[in-house]
This record gives C-alpha cells, structure tokens and sequence, in this order.
C-alpha cells in the first residue's frame, strides 16, 4: 500500500460506480498543478532569421487510480496564454507533451498539442487561446494514476531582432470523459 | 490499498439497501398480495410471539400445508442469461463494457425467483470531478441520493434450530441463536462531500464509522404456552387468552466484535506537497478465547400475548429479553493503519478479561379481524432488532376467489404496495401477488409478481 495514494479520489471513484452505464467525467485544472512553481512560464529569446523552441519543466499531474481497464472516451483540452513579448517580432507557438514518464514528454510520440502559431511584436502581450482534444494512445494516459505535463514553445523569428518574452500560461484545463469500467 | 477502499465503498453503497430485501421477502403470493401481512397463524407469529405455538390454525383460516412459488423469474433470468454462457455473461463479466455492478447488486437484492415486471431504473447518470492541485469537488449527480444520511447496515436474530420435548403447555427445548449486526456511518465530513458535493478540505479526516458484531451459541430453553382463559366461544373454539413465555440460558460459542473508524485524512495539499492522503484506520476488535474453555453466558427470555375474540384476534410477543451474555476470555486487539510500515496493523490491547454482549429485542404486534363476509384484514409491526417494519393488508374472498391488497412501510421509511388475487379449487390454490420495494439503487420502485401454488 502506498501512503501517497490519493485515496480521497479512489473512494469517490468507486462511489461513482454507483452511477451504472454512467461516465466519470474529470475536469482536471492542470494549470493549479503548474502554477508558482515555473512550469506555468517559458521563456524564449528567438535569434534573428532562426527558429528555435524553449520549454518549461515537465509536472506530474495526479489523477484518481483505478481506472486501468477505464475507456477514454475522450479528452478535451482547454485553456488561455499570454504572450508577454519584450523586443522583435515574429510568430509564437504552443505545443503541450504527456507521457507517462517525465523524460517521456521529450519524445515526439508525447504531442498532444500544436497550436498554430500567434503573431507577436515589440513590447506587447498577446493572447493565446488553447483549444485541443487529444486522440488515439495520448487518451490511454488518462488511466493512469498519473501522468507528465511539458509545454514548450516554438518561436519562428523572421527579423533581424531578436524576439525575446515569455509565454505565461493563465489556465490549463482538461476535461477526461471516462466509461466507468472501475473493476 | 485498492481491495481496501474498495471494501469500504461496497459497503458505503451496498449495505444500506440490504436490509429491506432480506426483511420483506415471502415465497407466498398471497403475502406479498398483501403488502407482506400474513393473516394466517404462521411464519412471523409463531417466532416471534411464543403464546402463538398454543393457539391452534384457524378451520377453514387459509393456512396452507405448503406453499411452492412458480419461480417465473428464474425463467426469464436464465433465459436472458443461459447457464452454459455465464462465463461471458456481460452481467458476471468486470471485464465486460457491459459489466454494471449496480445491476449485479440489484439482481442479489432482488433475487429473481419471481417476475420482475416493472424493474427499477439503474442509476446512469454521469459523476462528475473537479480535479485540481488542491482542489477536489465529487458531484455524483442522482446518484447522491445513494449515501445514507444515517447509519445503515444489516443485522437481525436467527434461531438455527429448536429440537425438544413438551407436554401440558411446557415444552424443554435446545435452540440455536446467531445474532449478527453490522452498522456505519459516514462523518459529516465524508457525508457532505459525496453527498452535498462539499470541496474536500486539507488536513481533515474523512471516516466511517463502523461497528461489527456476531455472536452465535445455543440455548437451552424452558417454554410454556397455553390459553389460560377461554373466550365467549368456549373451549371448542379459538377465542380466549393466550400467554406464552420462555427462559432461556444462552450458551455463547463465539463472537466477534470490531468497532471504531476508517478512513484517510488529507494533508496540507491535496495533491501535492510534503503531506498526501493518508489512510486512517482505528479499531478495537473483540473476540473469545477458545470457546471449549469457556461459553458466553447468559439469561434471557420471551414473553407472548393473543387474544381471540370471535373474528377478532390481536397478539404481541417480544423475544431475547434481558439477554445479556458475559463472556469470561476475551482478547482484545487495535487494528490501526501503521504509516511507517504502510500497511495495517494489529496489537494486542488486554487479554483474558471479560466483556459482554447484548442480543436484541425482537418483537411483533398483530391484529386481524375476520369478518363473516369472507373479508379478512390485518397488520403487524415487526421489529427484527434492527428497524421496524409496518404491513397492513386484506383478502376478500368470494367463492373460490380471492382479492388482496395491501401496503406496508419498508425499514427505509419507504410506503409500499400490494396487490393480488387467487383462486381455490379444494385442496388446490393458484394465487398471484404484486408488490412494490426499494430494494434497488433507484428513487423509483420496482414491481415483482409473485406466483405461488398452495396445497391445503
């Protein structure tokens, strides 16, 4: 037994058996998981004519256990950004990673997002909208007790200033639409 | 940790309807016609109301020799589930998307011996999370009606067997008893969380409360029944004042107790930081020795009442009074939740000390008046020492025909209906019944239909 099972969440999700053919239904606030501790904010600083990506640390993210042999029916992404440039202009763009493992998040295979990118220039914030849903293995995540966020951004610089700011995240929500298949 | 909570969740939901099945349910259409009220001297009266075993079936009252239920629901259920298929049955199967366990839950409680012709809906509703570093808000939709408001369980009084001999009223006896009892309660915080889907909050413990006991022996019994006033109809009729009373000497074999809370406190974070959940569990649990060194022992006692007066009979009888049993060797162990070693443990609290344990009192209160025009009706409050249930019902007859109705409120507090008719050619009944229950994981009633064949 592991004392650091959330087993809060396990008791109300086997209480949610009580809902037969019924789904669980998880509104996953990633962004509470995230924020303060540097992982909400990414820095980038675009050299002229080049492109170049920057990233922030991947965070573990706990759902509730048990769900092993759970369908994801689906997996909605939502969220907002700011893009807090400082010089130059270009093109900012927004990708998020899962994988089970936190080195995981570094392959390719772990794109869950790929925002097309914002026009961003001199001293300005520009917003972002995020809006994704995931597909295919990306889902299966979601029965696991846990999973690993990265976000990183992708910065094309067509200029001869360098872009420089940071991308801050304001909210990251998931909503997890799972058959309840608990036993 | 998962069969843990897992046996604290099934017990969360499955125990509080339990004990509506196992209090109502009759193989015999003409009860279950009538709300559960038996108008006849049997079942119920003889066990719970000692004067009853003097008082002779009523000529002509309808008892039968035997009752044999048609079991039309058995039919259907291995008609939709084949025996040679369980294996894959969706209903057996966890694996199966199928696989709905409140359905496997319903179909126990309401064991499918009859019809089942108006099934009560399976809570489908979705269940809702709000997940978030130090966030957790469960909203269980319909579905909230499920966790219990009060305590909940199971329990009741069982007389395994009763052999002996008698003459002139008396009667010496040996009697099996079990007695078993199991209850919970969720604490206000646990409660409002899953109920009125309250945040959950750091650094507090969510538990339930629960207390388990068993204990079963024989009892050596010393009974007397007998009419010790006849009535206005003299000594060739029923009427007249019947008493009936026992003293029994309780022999405890074993018996085991647990009792105290379970559960998991939150840490300063929800789900992050220095401080996870962590399971709670604090417990005491009792039990004897070795029973070949020394029994629970101690007195007890029933007392019965009927008074037949012409079509009217009214009676009372309550059992296990006084019944207290001491036990002499007890061990008594913590059962705690080691955060160290992560996993529950056990320590021994005292040993050989003595302790005690109580049986209920159960008890029944009848009334039934026959009236000369084939119109019969009655009730009763039943108290098998763990709520009390109410039925009142009727029959009238006409020629060969019966017409029966009948209501009842369940030990959830819940209004039940019933309602039925049969038919009689000489030693031969075939009666039907309908009856309403709550037996199931819904607000809504089901309906079963009875069918039943009696031989007179």
């Amino acid at each position: 037994m592991k004392a650091t099972t959330p087993a809060l969440l396990l008791a109300a999700a086997l209480l949610s058996t009580a809902c037969g053919e019924g789904r669980a239904i998880f509104n996953v606030d990633v962004y509470s998981f995230m924020a303060g501790t540097g992982s909400d904010t990414v820095p980038y600083a675009i050299p002229p004519a080049t492109s170049a990506t920057a990233s922030s640390p991947a965070k573990e993210i706990n759902l509730p256990p048990g769900f092993g042999s759970s369908v994801i029916d689906s997996v909605h992404i939502t969220g907002t950004a700011n893009l807090v440039n400082t010089a130059g202009t270009g093109t900012i763009g927004f990708r998020m990673y899962l994988d089970s493992t936190s080195a995981g998040t570094l392959n390719p295979s772990a794109l869950a997002i790929n925002l097309t990118p914002v026009n961003v220039s001199g001293n300005a914030t520009a917003p972002m909208t995020i809006v994704g849903d995931l597909s295919g293995a990306l889902k299966t995540l979601f029965t696991r007790s846990s999973l690993w966020v990265r976000v990183e951004i992708i910065g094309n610089n067509p200029g001869a200033v360098p872009v420089t700011g940071n991308m801050v995240l304001t909210a990251l929500q998931l909503r997890v639409v799972i058959q309840d298949k608990l036993f | 940790m998962r069969t843990g909570v897992v046996a604290l969740a099934l017990a969360l939901v499955f125990l509080a309807p339990l004990r509506a099945a196992r209090a109502q349910f009759s193989f015999d259409a003409r009860r279950i016609g009538m709300g559960g009220v038996s108008l006849t001297r049997d079942g119920n009266l003889r066990r719970y109301n000692a004067a009853y075993r003097a008082v002779k079936d009523r000529a002509a009252s309808g008892n039968a020799k035997m009752t044999i239920p048609i079991p039309l629901g058995l039919i259907q259920f291995f008609k939709d589930h084949p025996i040679n298929q369980l294996g894959d049955d969706p209903m057996f199967d966890p694996k199966s998307p199928q696989f709905n366990p409140i359905q496997l839950l319903n179909t126990v409680l309401n064991l499918p011996i009859f019809l089942e012709v108006k099934k009560a809906p399976t809570p489908t509703n979705d269940v809702e999370f709000t997940v978030g570093k130090n966030q957790l808000i469960v909203d269980l939709g319909a579905a909230q009606v499920l966790i219990p408001e009060d305590q909940f369980g199971i329990g009741g009084s069982s007389r395994l067997l009763d052999m002996g001999i008698g003459a002139m009223g008396f009667r010496f006896s040996v009697q099996g008893f079990e007695n078993h009892d199991l209850g919970f309660f969720l604490d206000d915080s646990l409660r409002t969380f899953l109920k009125e889907g309250h945040p959950a909050r750091n650094n507090t413990t969510y538990d339930v409360v629960g207390e388990a006991l068993v204990q079963a022996g024989f009892a050596p019994t010393l009974s007397f029944s007998g009419r010790v006033l006849p009535g206005a109809g003299g000594k060739d009729s029923d009427d007249g004042l019947y008493l009936g009373g026992a003293v029994r000497s309780y022999y405890g074999v074993t018996y085991y107790r647990a009792v105290g809370p379970g559960g998991f406190t939150t840490g300063d974070t929800l789900f992050a930081g220095p401080n996870p959940v962590t399971p709670f569990l604090d417990a005491l649990t009792y039990r004897d020795n070795d029973p070949k060194k020394s029994f629970g022992r101690g007195l007890g006692g029933d007392v019965g009442i009927v008074f037949i007066s012409g079509p009217l009979e009214v009676g009372f009888g309550a059992n296990d009074i006084g019944a207290e049993l001491t036990w002499k060797d007890t061990k008594v162990q913590a059962v705690y939740f080691d955060t160290t070693l992560d996993k529950v443990a056990d320590s021994l609290v005292v040993n050989n000390i003595e302790t005690k344990t109580k049986i209920p009192v159960t008890y029944i209160a009848n009334a039934a008046f026959r009236m000369g025009t084939g119109t019969t009706v009655g009730g009763d409050i039943v108290n098998n020492g763990r709520g009390t249930v109410i039925h009142v019902g009727g029959e009238q007859r006409f020629g060969p025909l019966a017409v029966r109705g009948g209501v009842s409120r369940d030990q959830r507090k819940k209004m039940q209906f019933g309602w039925g008719g049969g038919v009689r050619f000489g030693p031969l009944g075939l009666d039907v019944g309908f009856w309403t229950h709550s037996n199931s994981f819904a607000d809504k009633r089901g309906v079963t239909m009875a069918t039943s064949i009696s031989l007179y």
